[in-house]
């Protein structure tokens, strides 16, 4: 009673300040994470502690792909992913997925309504997102969002905030300490493989900054192509893994 | 009845039998009446003359059944008469439409053959009606029914009898007609036809009393232009697939500035806002005379109602779509056609095969060809979009990079997944794998020997890759990750 008594006191209050209602972000969540229409950073793919450092970034796209899936499929987000006109919009090449991991079924509706944009430059690359993000026939945008600086993410910040999409911008891990408006940070690392499921590809996703919400919680989550690309662990859901340590929230002010 | 299809005809029903009649003859099968609307009919009838205007220029609409084509001089351009015949008559039969054909000397002659002839395409040569006309019955002239039946009492039934029986006693005994209908068909008597206008083009202009230099007043034209134009626009309930602003500068060439759309629109503030930096850069010159703006391609648009919420699914979603073509229209026009495009699924089972990337604008562009006939390409499309696509399904990684990149291996097994390898200039140690999965190439396309060997390998507590050896020379390259 007292919960609802304070939620709606909430909302009023972001009423008042942003002219709209606004919950907090884990009143409605995505395939288990609490990921909703906003701006979201996520960080990624690091390799996990133990293993030696690689390579050049590459993006979490198999989460993400999941995430953009969903956000078409579940008709509470935005009040339209059911009805089958909203798109997604994968902005700069490095984001381009890879479609045939998803099951057949999913992969066909995400693919009709995709559309790639491969921006010449990082101007016109935050224009896109920021285009993509106000516009309503998009329920997300997936994006490179390398090298954004804070007035950028500010920018796609109240863009994702005007529109109801959900904003999804892949950053490399190195950028994690850089500063950022984004309602919530996340950091994807490689994670070993259950003993049960040897061959399947395992990551874990640490909650790392959120607006609303306590920043820490981790989520184990499983690649299974036959069940929709990614799936979220119940069971291991907001437990540190203990092949993992745990670290320390990194906490910055923006 | 009025009409009745050729499995109708096969079971004995003829037009001008009552409704009860056909039903009765055609009770074991499934047969479906609809009501004429000779309206309607005669309006399809119109839009398939200015859909074989491709052919000719003049083309007249000749109700309730009939087209008349002037294809004098016309011939030459397709390659003869005979070629003509076969491209139309293809052409027609593709819309779904059963067709009989004559190319005759005189239209009336045409006309005779075409609905009397014993061919459904029949060619009669200059100086040959007489002996094609002679074998028809007396109705193949267009007659009145009462002169029809005069004849026929007196024994006339061909057009043959009515040529040897002494011209000057003709128009004493059935009328003047029947002479006039008769010299019309041999060619004595001049026919003229109504051809349909073509449909007039898209278009606004706003003509200077002398040339203007102000960029101020160039705009603002622009803009009164753009408002007209979607007025006109919503009175045909189309929308502009393709925009031309043809700038008329003085003692200067016009320039010509061409916007393409993703979808049809008619929305001014969005033309508006695609226009704007095109105007914006025109070079002026010593002035402007005339602008000139104009729709060449149209697509149809139903009619919209701008104010009224209706919270209708269906309305609702002719918004998204009007505001997801925006949005592609936008992006398409600053960062580059090609910068903006589509992924469509293929049937093939090479990965990099399997999706084809394509700008936004070709693949709608096929998708709404035409306004009243649908071309018959859209078969293959489906065959790959839905037979293949929910077919097959494997283990794929998230992310395939644009060419597979080499890497050195050691293996330790000849046919086995390696145990260490070097990617991009790290060492790394292989803890897992999976596979072999092996992928032949396409025979179809030609002999390229490169039959893969895919394995699905882990490196130390960290990403999945997808690497594969090629069978014939032993390299191995990555060619994908699971992110």
């Amino acid at each position: 009673m007292q919960a609802e008594r304070l939620t709606q006191l909430r909302e009023a209050i972001a009423a008042i300040e942003h002219g709209k209602p606004r919950r907090a972000p884990s009143s409605r969540c995505i395939g288990g994470l609490p990921v909703t229409p906003g701006f979201h950073e996520w960080f990624g793919l690091a390799d996990s502690p133990r293993a030696p450092r690689t390579q050049r970034w590459i993006p979490p796209l198999g989460i993400l792909l999941y995430l953009a899936r969903r956000s078409l499929k579940n008709p509470d987000h935005g009040g339209r992913g059911g009805r089958g006109g909203a798109g997604v919009v994968w902005i700069g090449r490095r984001c381009w997925p890879f479609f045939q991991g998803l099951p057949p079924d999913d992969r066909g509706v995400l693919l009709q309504r995709s559309i790639f944009i491969d921006p010449p430059d990082d101007m016109s690359r935050l224009w896109a997102i920021d285009l993509a993000a106000r516009c309503p026939a998009v329920a997300a945008v997936v994006a490179d969002g390398s090298r954004l600086d804070m007035a950028a993410t500010r920018r796609l910040q109240l863009a994702a905030e005007s529109g109801s999409a959900l904003v999804l911008c892949a950053r490399p891990p190195e950028e994690i300490n850089h500063l950022s408006a984004a309602t919530t940070r996340w950091l994807v690392r490689c994670a070993p493989s259950a003993d049960k499921t040897p061959r399947t590809p395992r990551w874990n996703v640490e909650l790392v900054r959120c607006k609303a919400m306590r920043p820490g919680s981790q989520w184990t989550v499983e690649w299974k192509s036959a069940q929709g690309g990614v799936v979220v662990h119940a069971v291991l859901a907001d437990r540190p893994d203990p092949a993992i340590p745990a670290r320390a929230p990194v906490r910055r002010s923006a | 009845m009025a009409r009745c299809c050729e499995q109708a005809v096969a079971a004995g029903v003829r037009p001008g039998f009552t409704v009860a009649h056909a039903r009765a003859l055609l009770a074991e099968r499934e047969a479906v009446f609809r009501p004429q609307r000779p309206g309607r009919d005669l309006a399809a009838l119109t839009s398939l003359a200015r859909w074989a205007a491709r052919f000719s220029p003049i083309v007249a609409v000749d109700p309730p059944d009939g087209l008349q084509i002037d294809i004098a001089g016309c011939e030459r351009l397709f390659g003869g008469e005979h070629r003509l015949l076969g491209l139309i008559a293809d052409a027609v039969r593709r819309l779904g439409f059963q067709a009989r054909l004559a190319v005759a000397p005189t239209f009336a002659c045409a006309w005779a053959v075409a609905r009397f002839g014993a061919a459904d395409r029949t060619m009669v040569d200059a100086g040959d009606q007489y002996q094609v006309l002679a074998d028809l019955p007396v109705e193949a002239l267009r007659l009145e029914k009462t002169v029809v039946e005069a004849l026929g009492e007196v024994g006339v039934e061909r057009i043959g009898h009515l040529l040897d029986l002494p011209r000057s006693s003709l128009p004493a005994r059935f009328g003047p007609e029947l002479l006039v209908r008769l010299d019309q068909a041999v060619g004595r008597a001049p026919e003229t036809i109504d051809p349909v206008p073509p449909a007039s083009p898209v278009m606004v202009e706003r003509v200077f009393s002398g040339p203007v230099k102000q960029a101020e007043a160039i705009e603002l034209t622009v803009r009164e232009l753009v408002t007209g134009l979607s007025g006109v626009l919503a009175q045909r309930e189309c929308g502009a697939r393709r925009i031309e602003l043809r700038v008329d500068r003085f003692d200067a060439e016009p320039l010509l500035e061409v916007l393409e759309l993703s979808r049809p629109s008619r929305d001014a503030k969005h033309l508006w806002s695609l226009l704007r930096p095109r105007v914006e850069s025109i070079n002026l010159g010593w002035g402007v005379e005339r602008l000139c703006l104009a729709a060449p391609h149209l697509g149809r648009l139903p009619h919209e109602d701008e104010t009224w919420e209706w919270g209708d699914e269906a309305v609702d979603r002719n918004k998204l779509d009007r505001s997801f073509g925006e949005l592609l229209d936008t992006l398409g026009n600053r960062l580059g056609q090609d910068r903006v495009v589509r992924a469509e699924p293929v049937a093939s089972h090479l990965p990099e095969r399997a999706e084809r990337k394509q700008t936004g604008r070709k693949e709608t562009g096929r998708k709404e060809t035409g306004t009243l006939f649908r071309g018959g390409k859209e078969s293959r499309s489906l065959f790959s979009r839905s037979l293949f696509s929910r077919s097959f399904s494997a283990d794929r990684p998230s992310l395939l990079l644009e060419r597979p990149e080499p890497i050195e291996v050691i293996a330790i097994a000849p046919d086995g997944p390696p145990s260490w390898f070097r990617w991009r200039g790290l060492e790394q140690r292989i803890t897992a794998s999976a596979g072999p999965e092996r992928l032949a190439a396409e025979w179809w396309r030609g002999p390229s020997p490169a039959t893969r060997d895919y394995f699905k390998i882990q490196i130390e507590h960290a990403r999945w890759l997808w690497i594969y050896r090629v069978l014939e020379s032993g390299r191995w390259f990555v060619h994908g990750v699971w992110a």
